[in-house]
């Protein structure tokens, strides 16, 4: 079937060249064919882990900007509700008629936003990108399971990512329901903007599913079967680790979003009632009956909850690495870093609830779900102690990935805090669907897993390109997104603690949110100057892409594990020239205390080299 | 600060910040990206400490004043007493974990930053570490919790037998309040029945529902127990009371339930906060369409007698529905 896939897009292509080059000979026409055949392969329609990698890079960098630019335009109208802003009508057309934005819009600019930045930036951007880099190479495989899988898993985000794109620029308007999509709201399709854009939504996050559980059963798949020789899964580095656990608890909570998904299809075109019961709507009694809404919400916080979760998990795999290579220290901890993984996937599954304290739940089950809630952060403080102590005594290497990771612990820190107040329950009736909750999840889930996405990129991007970032750069592309970022969104617990509520189109119905419209007016600033900082990344990024720096060595980092030994990193399935290396020991001998001259053993050098010359002991390939 | 200024402000950060840039690159352009020296390390753990830590810190403090100026006036009842209560010792306990663990991180930045003549330690990590961070965040986590399981049945429990009933319904994008009247039942509904003239869809023909008032005021008397009926007509909404720091969903096709003792009248409040404008506002807290953050109305507290007068002088819904109805028939004639 790969291979129908393939000519499809190749006969597309030739048609186009064919087109092009009529009056051409026979000759240079096939010439030009085969390489726009070997091209497509190659780079398009790639099974190759490593273009798939740059593939949901490129994608996920895409959504990031536009989930950007979405925000600055919500941010504008809350910072200057009633001043007319002319450029929204030429931006936005009827949606900013007179310099005004439409409050249906609006809620349609939160949705966008969130959907896209947890589900394509945060998952397919972040996961996507660095399981299908790493997991192969650091492993020791010579690619995924199933390559033609992996293809098809970045071939249907792609056609979510199409969906979602698409959505947004209809006449009807994109969903306005908030990523959470609550029915009955998500499911009157005679609202504005919860028409088609709605439908489109759902049909988008539905291929997304499907793209996630395609990635993640062919990661798991590949983390059990293709290691190395040597490579035990206690051997194994943690960002296979998380990427394993994330995927086992994607596979099994994405399914019921699936579910939810569909149900609410259902509900809005064939007639159906499992969310909806006596409704009064346009003048008119629904006939639905018996149905309920908190039914969806369960459905939908099943995965919502280990959703954050799989985007955190990956991203701590990540931060653990960068933090360990350049400590130069083993990270601390290492099999309690594995256990608290799997323990926060465990408890992953029982505690979605605490997203539906006041939704009228039994109280009895809301006290369960507190406690639940408050035991995942154990093993969440037990990471934060962990990378505390991986910095202690070592002797770091502030790199700009470094930094990132750093940066991660401290924003990590301030949202796992934040969580302790919302997980306990008699709290969570006063911040519940208050700005609270924004900076919570912004601070934890958006900073602090965007910075170890930057922080990966930073570190892996001599691997993925073979060129270095520049330094300076990124330091500064450094300041300009955690500075705005802390102050943007830890006023946001102040106003959620003051009782501001969240997804509001203006505050100037309520005399008591009056008083916070000048802090509107100072996240707004932040935030521009935050999304402007990205630009220097980009700058950076794609500059560096092509003229950066080569890096004097395969292992510029000087690090232990697998993927630094590789030196073909053109496309292809491969990885390794010669024999895939086998690994002696785990992924964290830094500065072992049988060293002299050197202050690390890569995974893949044998104990008998290290004991005869231990002082030549590098990352190059024996 | 007008948009005009405002423009100008991020012009001018702007401008900054490409200078910044353009002296970053230049930097770095004969530079070896591999090698960190020791000063390079040092100015750079340094900085990190100054701007994120400290200047971080600095903020922070700065951010607490700004927020005490404005937070929520005193909570104006008992159950938001407890929340109010629990929320601040919240306060205390993580202020106390972020400032060690922010601490740690960023002193071992600076004393740990890399150097030619320095070697890490190998410190794999040990058990018995890992045991006492377990046992010590469970303790921590435990004496936090405590309080809150108890005061969580005392919030969620049923009302006391002698509550003041009210129910509330919220629709796009408004409030509706009814009373039972004085037999003390809401009478039946159903959303099949819901007319302009029985916005409710209160069942005609159950008795319980003749002496029921339907008002968008929204009045209790202080000092007793309310307990609030909570419906919705068409999508999710949630009832918040920014004052008492409670809130309840009200959703189509389930109804919910919150009860309260209000603390305080609206004249005792508009004493204490020193506002003479003071009014408890109420709030809609679940996204609900264009109209979510206009879907306002207000609570007045008054002393019990007043409120019972105020409760005698309303007309039963099921006079207004049955005049109605006579005056179609009429005009129908
Ligand atoms: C110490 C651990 C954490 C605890 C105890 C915790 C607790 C909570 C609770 C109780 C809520 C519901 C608040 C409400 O809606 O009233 C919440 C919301 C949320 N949390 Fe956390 N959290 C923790 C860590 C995280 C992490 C690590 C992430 C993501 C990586 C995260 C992402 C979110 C998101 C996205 C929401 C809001 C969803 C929404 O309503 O739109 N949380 N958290
Ligand atoms: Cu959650
Ligand atoms: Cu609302």
């Amino acid at each position: 079937m790969s291979e129908v896939l393939r000519q499809g897009a190749t006969q597309e292509e030739s048609h186009v060249e064919g087109h092009h080059n009529g009056h051409h000979n026979g000759h240079s026409f096939w010439k030009k064919w085969h390489k726009a055949e070997s091209f497509i392969s190659k780079y398009i329609f790639s099974m190759d882990h490593k273009v798939i990698a740059k593939q949901f890079l490129f994608t996920g960098m895409f959504w990031g900007v536009m989930g950007g630019l979405l925000s600055l335009v919500f941010r504008l109208q809350l910072a200057y509700p009633d001043t007319p802003l002319p450029f929204l009508e030429v931006i936005l057309g009827k949606w900013g008629e007179g310099g005004i934005l439409d409050p249906n819009f609006y809620n349609s600019l939160i949705t966008i936003h969130g959907t896209v930045l947890i589900f394509f930036v945060l998952t397919g951007g972040l996961s996507g990108t660095f399981a299908n880099l790493l997991v192969p190479l650091q492993i020791g495989a010579r690619d995924m399971a199933s390559p033609f899988l992996n293809m098809l898993s970045y071939w249907t985000f792609f056609l979510a990512s199409v969906v979602m794109f698409v959505s947004i620029f209809l006449p009807w308007g994109p969903a306005a329901s908030g990523w959470t999509a609550y029915p009955p709201l998500s499911a009157l399709k005679d609202l504005p903007n919860m028409g088609i854009g709605m439908d489109l939504w759902l049909v988008s996050i539905v291929l997304f599913i499907v793209s996630a559980l395609f990635g993640g059963l062919n990661y798991v798949t590949t983390i059990l079967n293709m290691r190395t020789k040597g490579m035990t899964m206690a051997r194994l580095p943690l960002p296979v680790w998380g990427m394993f656990i994330a995927s086992v608890l994607g596979l099994l909570s994405f399914p019921v979003l699936l579910a939810a998904g569909v149900l609410l299809l259902a509900d809005r075109h064939l007639g159906t009632s499992f969310y909806l019961s006596e409704i009064f709507f346009n003048g008119q009694a629904l006939p639905n009956y018996g149905g309920s809404p908190i039914l969806y919400q369960h459905l939908f916080w099943f995965l919502g909850h280990p959703e954050v979760y799989i985007i955190i998990i990956p991203a701590m795999g990540l931060v653990s690495e960068v933090l360990a290579v350049n400590s130069r220290k083993p990270i601390f901890g290492y099999t309690a870093m594995v256990i608290s993984m799997a323990s926060i996937m465990f408890l992953s599954f029982l505690v979605w609830a605490h997203h539906m304290f006041v939704s009228g739940m039994n109280p009895f089950l809301g006290s369960v779900f507190m406690y639940m809630t408050l035991a995942i952060a154990i093993p969440s403080a037990v990471k934060v102690f962990n990378w505390i102590f991986t910095i202690w005594k070592g002797n770091l290497r502030l790199t700009p990935a470094m930094v990132f990771a750093l940066g991660f612990v401290a924003t990590f820190i301030i949202g796992g805090l934040g969580g302790i107040f919302l997980g306990n329950a008699v709290n969570d009736i006063l911040l519940h669907d208050t700005y609270f909750v924004v900076g919570h999840f912004h601070v934890v889930m958006g900073v602090s897993a965007l910075l170890a996405m930057f922080a990966a990129i930073y570190h892996w991007f001599p691997k993925m390109f073979g060129r270095m970032m520049n330094r300076t750069l990124g330091y500064i592309h450094f300041l300009f997104t955690i500075i705005p970022a802390l102050l943007v969104f830890v006023p946001m617990h102040h106003m959620g603690m003051a009782g501001v509520p969240r997804r509001y189109y203006s505050f100037q119905s309520f005399d008591y949110l009056s008083q916070w419209q000048d802090i509107n007016v100072f996240i707004t600033i932040a935030a521009i100057i935050g999304f402007s900082g990205q630009l220097i990344f980009f700058y950076n990024f794609f500059y560096s892409m092509f003229r950066g720096k080569k890096p004097t060595s395969n292992n510029p980092w000087k690090a232990t594990t697998l993927e630094w030994t590789t030196e073909d990193m053109a496309p292809g399935h491969g990885n390794w020239k010669g024999p895939i290396p086998t690994v002696y020991r785990w992924a964290y001998e830094y500065s072992p205390p049988y060293l002299k001259d050197s202050d690390y053993v890569p995974q893949h050098v044998p104990p008998e080299r290290v004991k005869k010359e231990p002082e030549k002991v590098t990352g190059e390939v024996a | 600060m007008t948009f005009g200024e405002f423009m100008l402000l991020v012009a001018g950060i702007f401008i900054l910040a490409w200078i910044i840039f353009s002296i970053g690159h230049l930097i770095e352009l004969n530079k070896n990206p591999e090698e960190f020296s020791d000063s390079h390390n040092k100015r750079t753990a340094w900085a990190l400490f100054i701007i994120i830590y400290v200047g971080g810190m600095l903020a922070s403090a700065y951010s607490v004043w700004y927020y005490l100026e404005r937070k929520l006036p005193e909570p104006a009842s008992v159950q938001g007493v407890w929340i109010q209560t629990i929320n601040d010792l919240n306060v205390i306990a993580t202020g106390i974990v972020f400032l060690i663990t922010t601490t740690m991180l960023f002193v071992y930045i600076i004393r740990y930053y890399g150097r030619k003549e320095r070697r890490a330690e190998y410190i794999p990590g040990k058990i018995k570490v890992e045991m006492a961070i377990v046992v010590a965040v469970a303790i921590g986590l435990m004496i936090l919790i405590l309080p809150s399981g108890w005061y969580w049945f005392k919030i969620m429990s049923p009302a006391p037998e002698n509550a003041v009933k009210v129910e509330v319904t919220g629709y796009q994008f408004a409030w509706l309040f009814r009373y039972p009247g004085p037999d003390g039942k809401f009478g039946k509904r159903d959303w099949r029945l819901i007319s302009p003239d029985n916005p409710l869809g209160i069942d005609p023909n159950d008795p319980a529902g003749h002496d029921d008032i339907v008002t968008t005021e929204f009045k209790v008397p202080v000092d007793k127990p309310v307990a609030l009926h909570i419906r919705s007509k068409d999508v999710i909404h949630s009832f918040f009371i920014p004052a008492f720091r409670m809130k309840m969903d009200a959703v189509p096709g389930v109804p919910t339930f919150m009860w309260f003792t209000p603390k305080y009248t609206t004249e005792e409040m508009r004493e204490r906060t020193g506002n003479e404008n003071f009014i408890y506002e109420v709030a809609c807290a679940e996204l609900c369409g264009s109209g979510h953050s206009s879907m306002r109305t207000t609570l007045d507290v008054v002393e019990p007698q007043e409120f019972e007068q105020w409760l005698s002088k309303q007309t039963a819904w099921y006079e207004t529905y049955n005049k109605n109805k006579a005056a179609l028939a009429e005009s129908q004639q």
